[in-house]
């Protein structure tokens, strides 16, 4: 081989190219070492040979040097393994992170421990009732010591009056940050990815890297890890011209193993949406992704679909959806909405009429909008040959579409045209065959319809005439070229179609752009929106499939729960025979409630009240059941007993409330009406408040262990993460030096060079000059 | 491979470090400030458990405490006005029998039976016995005075004490057995129709008409201990003694004046039950305050030294912050 004259200078300069690309790609790194979610670069280079194959002047010896170095790429030193771990375990700590303060938060409510020498809150109010007990059990018939008593019930009652508000209202604000926070900011993470994966598509498409705007998606994808479990994968795309794309994919996995998507690459993300029912009050969480899906093929219940026939469904549709608005605006001004509600029924059957199998939620879920006002949810859908329910109506969301986008029929539509337009030839002439046989031909007819139903399907414009005889069904289109062709001629043969003959017209293609929901409320595994649900949703034994979580609600209901007991067991006791022609009737109990509802229903924390008659006095303490006889002693405190001898008791707990303020007899049985429901536990009323907060106590201390463990776990991975993809200042410093070195090197190499050729041009063949 | 350390988990590592190491401070801080363990029961659910608990039988002790005193307080007062009775039916007795001497001239036993009857009114007082504004012997009556003479018939609740009418008698047999219980910590327990089970309360009634007796014998002679003097100075007063009847008499009183100082003497030995309660529930008392104390309250010297360890690692983080994580290769390089 022989080597070109000026061949090193491109290499040297090639080197110096390189080293100071190098420390461009130095500088940025150090520029951005403390930048969150930075991923550090480098700059990829290949040694550059050229010439390989054949040479005209080739060597047989192996002397091939290299042409210097090529600078392939700028990437990013990444992880994946990482990632997907760190994302595992972050999910874990958003789940444990969103307990842990919740349960913070009913700990602040009722946790009295710190003041448990003190007076105040319910165990000490309990104690101090018992003791007021105590002492009137030897001063019976002084009202003093009877005051004594009422005052500290009523200082128990504000109590659980505050501690049931407090709780309704820490509900309240928990739903309302669920809904107005972090459903707002997961949609807005979701349609943030989407975003940026159409950016970065394009910008790969056109050549750029866009590093930046990948570690912007890394850090969403972070933060969308905290509120639910996802899986990232992405997939290879080939644009063409060579260029392949990793195209983005997110999905969550649910507890039933499936794997719901939440970015589909540059398709709309999911989004989801979460609201408040009414009936039961606990959240619901249903994910929405869009889909679109061609009507001819998945949606044959729609039928034959023109134009027309599709601006009337589209227009009904978001009639319905503009009236589902106006009347969620409406109940939250307060305003009367039944007759937007019948208007909404009217519209609902005028799209029954033009599509007659949707299926419409009913009865309607009832959505709480806030502040108790309740809605009944509209949900249409339809349901799509592959077996999806897409949905056409919900609530106030964007309702459905068809959209119809004009199509050259191909080659596989003309075969089947061709065919079809044979077989109804063939109908037709068994057709005549049976009208000379003189037999029924209804069957055959039927299925000559069906079959130009799929011809008008392919072909929008067709026309279609009975012959004088049924057997002379002719059907012609008007092609593009204002010609008439006749598809089908009663009996006789007509000419086939031809793919290269593009006379035909073009079709039209019908998409339904709708949305699959799938109701994640029982489904999402982790992150902080499984443990938001399970904080609002669930009550262990109060639920009707206890899972053993403790949520708000159960505490809320453990609060009722004693309110109510302990208003009924006191009510109870407050009863006296009743004293009927001058003597006492021990078989009949007189009524003197000691405590009630604010509001008439069952008694709970936030309405237990004193009675009014025991408020102004009219009604007292029965210290003896035999009171109403005038010859009882007044000094009697056997009823008094009873009372102290109530907050001794060891009662059995169920989780129904009495509906009455006293559990009364039943009559049949001549026993107490029993508590119903599930046993929550069996106790004084003293152990029953320290249990609420033992078991608030040990869920938190789980909660919260299991929050520190995650959140190791997870920082271990983050520093391992960083580890690697960070920039250490150490290594950028060093790596100033070593492209600084070697781009002087190859300066050194250029001067080296210029001095040989130097040589060469200057110094030889002068012998002699 | 050597590992590599990235500038930013140095950085994250640190802060991590330096926020524990305040929050440890921080939580050795609260229990030397508070002098208690824990400040919420999720730190420690079953000390948290043991400590209600604690505190629910150290509050029913103190009730035990004040209702052994209070029944104590009213048995010294009994104790009191029973021994002036006691004293009284000792001294009737010899005036009774020189009275009937038979020297004795019918004027002076007028004086005597005058005597008798200035006895039976300082007894029916003394029986009246209040304390604070609570009869004490009236039973489960405690507004009225349980006994009243009513034209010279003595009522106990209004009831004549010597009635041959079968339901006064009834009513008579029922006052003579109330009970009045105070819960002084013996497992307080009803029956399923809610009468308190013997033994798991204190019996603090003392019904007078047990106490001084009731009824009428077949002699017609009074089993009530007031009337009955009624009936002896009745008879002193008479010009001519009965001696059957006053021999009749002079037997029942001495019978039923020992059944009175006998169970006047009872009072006493409640009494006595009452104040050996009374320091058992104050040892239970002292016992629960020390195990109180054991559970909620923090060691001092032990909590001081943990803060102060805690202190000392906190400023080791600072200083290593400071010192160390500042300078990189960039801060040697020419």
């Amino acid at each position: 081989m022989i080597r070109s004259t000026f061949a090193g200078f491109t290499t040297a300069q090639l080197g110096m190219m390189a080293s100071q690309r190098a420390l461009d790609v130095t500088g940025q790194n150090i520029a951005n070492a403390n930048t969150e979610g930075y991923t550090r670069q480098v700059a990829d280079f290949s040694s550059l040979h050229m010439g390989d194959g054949m040479e005209l002047y080739a060597s047989r010896y192996d002397t091939k040097i290299g042409n210097g170095v090529i600078l392939t790429g700028i990437s990013q030193i990444r992880d994946p393994y990482l990632d997907r771990r760190f994302r595992t375990e972050i999910a874990q700590v958003g789940n444990f992170d969103t307990k842990v303060t919740t349960l913070e938060g009913l700990q602040s409510i009722f946790d009295e421990i710190a003041d448990v020498d003190g007076t105040n809150g319910i165990h000490n109010n309990l104690l101090s009732i018992l003791t007021a007990l105590e002492n009137l059990s030897g001063q019976v018939g002084n009202k003093e010591f009877e005051n004594m008593i009422r005052s500290n019930c009523s200082v128990f009652v504000n109590t659980l009056n505050q501690y049931g508000n407090a709780l309704a209202n820490y509900k309240r604000d928990l739903e309302n940050d669920l809904i107005k926070q972090d459903m707002v900011e997961v949609n807005n993470i979701l349609n943030q990815i989407q975003e940026l994966n159409k950016t970065i598509q394009n910008n790969e498409m056109h050549g750029s890297p866009s590093l930046e705007l990948k570690d912007q998606r890394n850090l969403l994808l972070d933060d969308l890890a905290t509120y639910i479990n996802i899986e990232v994968s992405y997939k290879p795309i080939d644009m063409g011209n060579g260029v392949v794309i990793n195209e983005l994919h997110v999905t969550t996995e649910g507890l039933d193993g499936e794997d719901y998507t939440l970015i589909d690459g540059v398709q709309p993300a999911a989004q989801i949406d979460i609201s408040k029912l009414a009936d039961t009050g606990n959240m619901e969480l249903v994910l929405r992704l869009s889909k679109e899906s061609n009507v001819y093929e998945n949606f044959s219940s729609i039928g034959n679909l023109t134009e027309d026939k599709m601006d009337d469904i589209n227009e009904t549709l978001s009639s319905i959806q503009n009236l589902n608005k106006e009347i969620e605006d409406a109940a939250l001004a307060g305003k009367n909405i039944d007759n937007l509600v019948s208007q909404r029924t009217n519209l609902v059957n005028t799209l029954r009429g033009l599509i007659p199998n949707i299926q419409v939620e009913s009865p309607s879920t009832k959505v709480d909008l806030g502040n108790g006002v309740i809605v009944d949810r509209l949900n249409i859908t339809l349901t799509g040959n592959d077996g999806e329910n897409y949905t056409l109506i919900n609530g106030s969301n964007p309702a459905a579409q068809i959209a119809m986008n004009k199509s050259h029929i191909t080659g596989e539509d003309v075969e089947t045209i061709n065919k079809t337009s044979s077989e109804i030839q063939n109908l037709n002439q068994q057709i005549q065959d049976a009208l000379k046989a003189g037999t029924s031909v209804t069957g055959l007819k039927a299925q000559r319809d069906s079959l130009v139903e799929n011809l008008k399907n392919l072909i929008p414009n067709l026309n279609v005439e009975n012959g004088a005889t049924d057997d002379q069904l002719k059907i012609t289109t008007m092609g593009r070229d204002g010609n008439e062709y006749t598809l089908v001629d009663g009996v006789n043969p007509t000419p086939q179609f031809s793919s290269t003959k593009n006379y035909l017209p073009t079709k039209n293609v019908f998409t339904l752009k709708s949305e699959i929901q799938n109701d994640m409320t029982d489904n999402v595994m982790t992150g902080s929106l499984r443990g938001s649900l399970d904080m609002l949703n669930k009550s262990s034994e109060f639920d009707d499939n206890p899972s053993g979580i403790r949520g708000i609600n159960y505490y809320i209901n453990m609060f009722d729960k004693l309110a109510n007991k302990f208003a009924v067991e006191m009510n109870n006791l407050n009863q006296r025979y009743a004293y009927e022609n001058g003597k006492l009737n021990e078989g009949k109990l007189e009524r003197h409630d000691l405590f009630e509802s604010t509001d008439g229903k069952p008694i709970t924390a936030s309405t237990i009240k004193i009675s009014d008659a025991w408020q102004n006095g009219s009604e007292s303490i029965t210290t003896s059941k035999s009171q109403n006889d005038p010859n009882n002693g007044t000094g009697d405190n056997t009823n008094v007993l009873s009372f102290i001898n109530l907050f001794n008791s060891k009662m059995d707990f169920k989780t129904n409330l009495y509906n009455q303020t006293t559990n009364p007899y039943d009559t049949d049985t001549d026993n107490r009406v029993k508590e119903t429901g599930n046993q929550i536990f069996n106790g004084t009323f003293e152990e029953f408040f320290v249990n609420i907060n033992s078991m608030l106590g040990h869920d938190l201390q789980s909660a919260n262990s299991s929050l520190q463990n995650f959140t190791t776990v997870a920082a271990d991975i983050q520093d391992s993460r960083d580890n690697l993809s960070a920039v250490s200042l150490d290594e950028e410093g060093i790596n100033l030096l070593r492209y600084q070195k070697s781009f002087s090197a190859a300066a050194r190499l250029m001067t080296t060079l210029d001095e040989a050729l130097d040589t060469i041009i200057n110094k030889m063949g002068v012998v002699g000059r | 491979m050597s590992m590599r350390i990235a500038t930013r988990s140095l950085l994250n590592n640190y802060s991590r470090n330096l926020g524990k190491a305040m929050g440890n401070l921080s939580d050795a801080r609260t229990k030397v400030m508070t002098k208690r363990n824990f400040n919420t029961v999720s730190e420690s659910p079953s000390a948290a458990v043991k400590s209600y608990q604690l505190r629910r039988e150290y509050s029913r002790n103190n009730n035990y405490l004040e209702n052994t005193e209070s029944a104590l307080d009213l048995f010294d007062a009994i104790d009191e006005e029973t021994n002036q009775i006691s004293t009284i039916l000792r001294r009737i007795n010899g005036e009774t029998l020189r009275a009937i001497n038979g020297a004795t001239s019918y004027s002076t036993r007028q004086t005597y039976a005058k005597s008798l009857r200035e006895s039976m009114e300082t007894i029916l007082m003394h029986s009246n016995v209040k304390f604070g504004d609570k009869f004490l012997l009236g039973g489960l009556e405690t507004k009225e005075p349980p006994f009243t003479m009513n034209n010279g018939v003595l009522e106990y609740r209004g009831i004549d004490v010597n009635s041959n009418v079968q339901a006064d008698i009834d009513k008579l047999n029922e006052y003579s057995q109330e009970k009045l219980y105070s819960d002084l910590g013996f497992g307080l327990k009803e029956d399923t129709n809610g009468t308190v089970a013997e033994g798991t309360a204190f019996n603090t009634a003392l019904p007078g008409i047990n106490l001084l007796g009731y009824g009428t014998d077949s002699n017609g002679v009074s089993n009530n201990i007031i009337t009955l003097i009624g009936q002896i100075a009745d008879e002193i007063d008479k010009p001519n003694i009965d001696d059957d009847r006053m021999q009749l008499l002079t037997d029942k009183f001495l019978e039923i004046r020992d059944k009175v100082i006998d169970n006047l003497t009872q009072v006493g030995t409640k009494t006595k039950f009452l104040e050996d309660t009374k320091l058992r529930i104050e040892d239970t008392q002292y016992i629960l305050n020390e195990q109180i104390v054991r559970v909620e309250n923090v060691d001092m010297a032990e909590a001081i030294t943990n803060y102060m360890w805690e202190q000392y690692a906190y400023n080791a983080a600072l200083k290593v912050g400071t010192s160390i994580l500042s300078p990189s290769f960039i801060d040697f390089m020419n």
